[in-house]
């Protein structure tokens, strides 16, 4: 597999944080060209599996990303609401994809300098201050749009250079190829008397509700879930972020499983995988909180790969660190044998 | 619309502006004589009938746009704006240089305090992330001094026109068209540079042009929305051609002012004035260099003017163009 591919093949997805079942519709013709044993549970989430051995574990990622919803159309324009965390910032001016019964693009309005008073300089809008501009007439829009359609940033993947790349919703497509990578190495190579589910979960930004009931009852003996963390740049607290390029970083939390943790620490020294810890008091702000707590207590280990603008237009990446990610969690899964 | 897509698409900030220039260049040779000066404007004079006045057109080729000032020892770099642009549009917007792509970094709203995520940063304290490794590559890849670009953008959907740099692209396509469709009379199109900066292009040019009447063809601001379309909206997209009386650069010769609403009405075009005095362009140059002259400007109505995505209408840009052609058969004479 060409995991570049892939992951330009996953980010150019629009996999808005929503119900409805488009987002399986967009996402299961990927997943099938690596494996056909699927299943879609009730909650909109993508359960692959490998193997049918009685050791269960769960590998997480979440497919959906920030996005936003329409509230209100007039004129040209539509009006929109922010409620999972999208970076309002970056709005003025930045082109969108409105998922209505068609891909509708619209731009957003920002005020020109030139006419910019005092008062609202240097003052981020309001989310419902922004108008997004499609061009098209009220009557043409109202037929192609509604209230409560979802709202995505547009697409882009760009190389910057060998190993960085700028997409969209790295956050967390990064975890998908992750799993994609992962069931492809694992699937020649299964450890004995192990299965695996990989869980491609919906609406983690809306408060981890994919990860709450993918793949239930289930009896899973461990869970690992791949997600993003922060990396470093001007203004981004060194003591909260990664630098690009690091490695995998291993979560360490009072919610995660001391004993995987560990587990993941020795294994990335005994292969030389480069790693960082990425440490929290508590909750991790990924699926793990979700799964960790899940069926009375499921122990959990999380994986993250540093990005840079997490949640705005463009999210940046550094390839080496997505393969130190693989790498890790395929020595970790295949080093119970 | 073609031309312009490759006008709007091409990049040229102020001082840069040969691709632009080149672009041009190709479209008129043949129809015109062409110079440029000294300081870089390209002068295209059309022979016609002899008019008593010397007529002389004028639309700018630069955009605004940022050069890169310095880098930090991880390789992100620092900026420059050229021409004005507000800090709150560039937050996580793409940007290219040559074939280079970047970013406008952001830190995670995660992280942000609640009074930080109000905040829009200055530009000095913005960087573009181009993905370097450190200082070392980043100075040998792309060296400080390289201008930088918003990405380029054209599109259109409706009747609106989305694109980068319509200012004033917008006013260098329809003085290509009035080239090519040979004008009645001698007269002279002037692509400035240098608008954004301060029509520093336009002041040079007039100098030596010994303009009688000048006309400024250019991408306006508009701030309307749903919500204002009264005198807070400036201009009106799909309004018609703006034609100026005053603005914070000018005051706007009253007997062109009333010639121009005159042609426009009598040749049915659409038209509009701005309802705030707001903006400024190469009219206030061409105004009082030298000996002065008498101006007038014409100008499409654009949203987000100075930012990646500027939006106007089709339809002014018809107003506009018929409204230049006709009002050139008309004056000087």
């Amino acid at each position: 597999m060409d995991s570049i591919k892939t992951l330009a093949e996953l980010c150019s997805l629009y996999l808005p944080c929503s119900g409805g079942d488009d987002n399986v519709k967009r996402l299961l013709p990927v997943i099938k060209k690596y494996t056909s044993n699927i299943t879609v549970t009730k909650g909109g989430s993508i359960i692959a599996t490998l193997g049918d051995g009685n050791d269960r574990a769960l590998i997480d990622a979440h497919f959906d990303e920030v996005s936003f919803v329409v509230t209100e159309i007039k004129s040209s324009f539509v009006k929109i609401a922010s409620p999972f965390g999208a970076d309002v910032r970056v709005l003025p001016a930045s082109q969108l994809v409105i998922l209505g019964k068609k891909e509708v693009k619209g731009v957003c309005f920002c005020m020109p300098p030139h006419l910019l008073d005092s008062a609202r300089i240097g003052k981020t809008p309001l989310v419902t201050d922004i108008f997004v501009d499609t061009g098209l007439s009220e009557r043409t829009l109202k037929s192609l749009v509604s209230v409560g359609d979802p709202v995505c940033y547009a697409r882009r993947f760009e190389k910057l250079s060998k190993k960085r790349y700028l997409a969209n919703a790295l956050d967390d497509r990064i975890g998908c190829l992750l799993n994609i990578m992962l069931l492809e190495r694992l699937s020649s190579s299964l450890p004995e008397g192990k299965s695996f589910d990989f869980s491609f979960v919906s609406e983690e930004e809306a408060g981890l509700r994919g990860a709450k009931t993918a793949g239930f009852g289930k009896g899973y003996s461990k869970a690992l879930v791949f997600d993003v963390t922060f990396a470093s740049a001007p203004k981004v607290a060194s003591h909260k972020s990664k630098p690009l390029g690091s490695g995998a970083a291993i979560g360490v939390s009072p919610l995660l499983s001391d004993s995987l943790s560990n587990e993941l620490k020795s294994t990335a020294k005994k292969n030389g995988i480069p790693f960082t810890l990425e440490v929290m008091g508590g909750r991790t702000g990924t699926d793990a909180d979700a799964i960790s707590v899940r069926e009375g207590g499921i122990p959990t280990a999380l994986i993250s790969v540093p990005i840079r603008n997490m949640h705005s237009t463009a999210e940046l990446c550094d390839i080496d660190d997505i393969n130190a990610a693989a790498e890790l969690a395929y020595r970790f899964l295949g080093g119970e044998i | 619309m073609k031309l312009l897509k490759r006008l709007c698409t091409a990049n040229g900030i102020s001082g840069r502006e040969e691709n632009i220039k080149s672009i041009i260049k190709k479209e008129i040779s043949g129809l015109c004589d062409i110079s440029e000066d000294r300081f870089g404007n390209l002068i295209a004079t059309v022979h016609g009938k002899k008019r008593d006045k010397r007529v002389c057109y004028f639309a700018h080729t630069d955009e605004v746009g940022f050069i890169i000032s310095d880098y930090d020892e991880q390789g992100f770099a620092r900026f420059v704006n050229v021409g004005g642009i507000d800090a709150a549009v560039l937050p996580g917007k793409v940007l290219c240089s040559g074939r280079r792509k970047g970013v406008i970094g952001v830190c995670p709203v995660h992280l942000l305090s609640a009074s930080d995520k109000e905040t829009v940063l200055k530009s000095e304290d913005l960087f573009i992330d181009f993905g370097f490794e450190d200082k070392k590559q980043a100075e040998k890849r792309l060296p400080v001094g390289s201008a930088v670009y918003f990405e380029p953008t054209f599109y259109q959907a409706g009747n609106e026109i989305f694109a980068k740099a319509l200012d004033d692209r917008i006013g260098v396509r329809i003085m290509i068209d009035m080239i090519k469709s040979k004008p009645l009379y001698d007269t002279t199109f002037v692509f400035t540079c240098c608008e954004e900066t301060g029509t520093q292009g336009a002041e040079t040019a007039a100098y030596g042009l010994n303009t009688d009447i000048g006309v400024i063809l250019e991408c306006t601001t508009s701030a309307q929305t749903p919500d204002e379309n009264g005198g807070k909206a400036v201009t009106l997209l799909g309004g018609g051609a703006v034609i100026s009386y005053r603005d914070n650069g000018t005051m706007y010769d009253t007997e062109l002012f009333a010639l121009a609403t005159f042609v426009a009405e009598k040749n049915g075009i659409k038209w509009q004035t701005k309802t705030l005095v707001a903006g400024g362009n190469d009219a206030s140059a061409v105004q009082k260099t030298a000996y002065g002259a008498s101006v007038a400007a014409f100008s499409v109505a654009a949203r987000n003017l100075h930012s990646a995505i500027s939006v106007a209408n089709k339809n002014d840009y018809f107003s506009v163009l018929k409204l230049a052609k006709a009002f050139n058969d008309v004056i000087g004479l």
